[in-house]
């Protein structure tokens, strides 16, 4: 739909997109639970991240699946509902769901409560995105930034707790990262796309493996 | 030198003591055993009362005593994937 994606990849993409919003849907109603059985803010705001991330995914997905369908062919022309402008409604939904993932992300890391900064953080970030006149550029590079603050954050908890979960946590942010910033690339290289999905694919499958560890209770 | 706890190991500290005693634990036992200040302890029992970790009893010697809820039962069985998940995203 945004990007320059080879056409052998279309329909993939959108089963990556899917799965990518179901596995984080999964871990925010985990934070949920641990929320209610221990009443730690973090993990509550840790649910409302993925439930963020996952949103913006499964809009990805639907739009994607939808411009995939021919919607010139059911969809008017010339008013509100053309496919001109529910492209730009699910670019922007995306994007804005998404971004506010990473910003709550940010301010967990950060581990400083006070609703001023997170206000901020959120303030600039919406500003940035709605004034931009490369909106995509924008939207990729403050992904980029805030999942390599995130990445870093999630490094430094690994050395300071060194178990294989805070490991996998750790290189699946960071994988997030590069696939991020090859999503970058990708505004103009269609391979870029791929990659960066693949990356992506990667960090989800290491943050399920972390899931997975939790419920066991393995280390 | 001991790691500093944080906030989940001394609620499960504070918890397991108050299960190993049963129905009558004072809060200077649950203070020294959990080894806490006594600033500490003020706060950390009140957060558990109002979470419904535990209740409050006073006896007819106006003493009070503590002991778990089924809330404080299920946090000390759900430690270990409580404890992981939020070591393994760092929200301690």
């Amino acid at each position: 739909m945004f990007y320059m994606s080879p056409s052998w990849f279309y329909g993939f993409d959108i089963a990556f997109e899917l799965v990518f919003g179901v596995i984080s849907l999964v871990i925010a109603l985990f934070a949920f639970k641990i929320y209610r059985k221990s009443f730690q803010i973090s993990a509550r705001l840790l649910g409302f991240s993925f439930v963020f991330i996952s949103l913006a995914f499964l809009v990805l997905s639907f739009f994607n699946l939808l411009f995939s369908l021919k919607p010139e062919s059911y969809l008017c022309q010339s008013s509100w509902c053309s496919v001109a402008v529910l492209s730009v409604i699910g670019l922007y939904t995306h994007i804005i769901l998404l971004l506010i993932g990473f910003v709550i992300l940010c301010y967990i890391v950060l581990k400083r409560r006070s609703i001023t900064i997170f206000l901020l953080l959120l303030g600039i970030t919406l500003f940035a995105i709605i004034f931009s006149k490369n909106v995509l550029l924008t939207y990729h590079l403050l992904s980029s930034i805030f999942l390599a603050f995130i990445s870093w954050c999630y490094i430094r908890n690994f050395l300071a707790n060194k178990q294989t979960k805070t490991c996998l946590i750790a290189l699946a942010f960071t994988l997030l990262f590069f696939g991020s910033f090859h999503f970058f690339l990708a505004v103009n290289h269609a391979l870029f796309y791929v990659m960066g999905h693949f990356f992506e694919l990667f960090a989800y499958i290491l943050i399920l493996m972390n899931f997975y560890l939790v419920l066991k209770n393995d280390e | 030198m001991m790691n500093k706890r944080d906030r989940i190991e001394i609620i499960n500290d504070m918890l397991n003591i108050i299960e190993s005693k049963g129905d009558k634990i004072k809060p200077t036992q649950i203070m020294y055993k959990a080894n806490l200040s006594h600033e500490m302890l003020n706060v950390y029992m009140k957060e558990l009362l109002t979470k419904g970790f535990i209740t409050e009893r006073i006896d007819k010697q106006k003493r009070r005593t503590y002991s778990l809820t089924e809330k404080g039962f299920n946090f000390l069985r759900d430690y270990k994937m409580i404890k992981s998940f939020v070591d393994s995203y760092g929200l301690n």
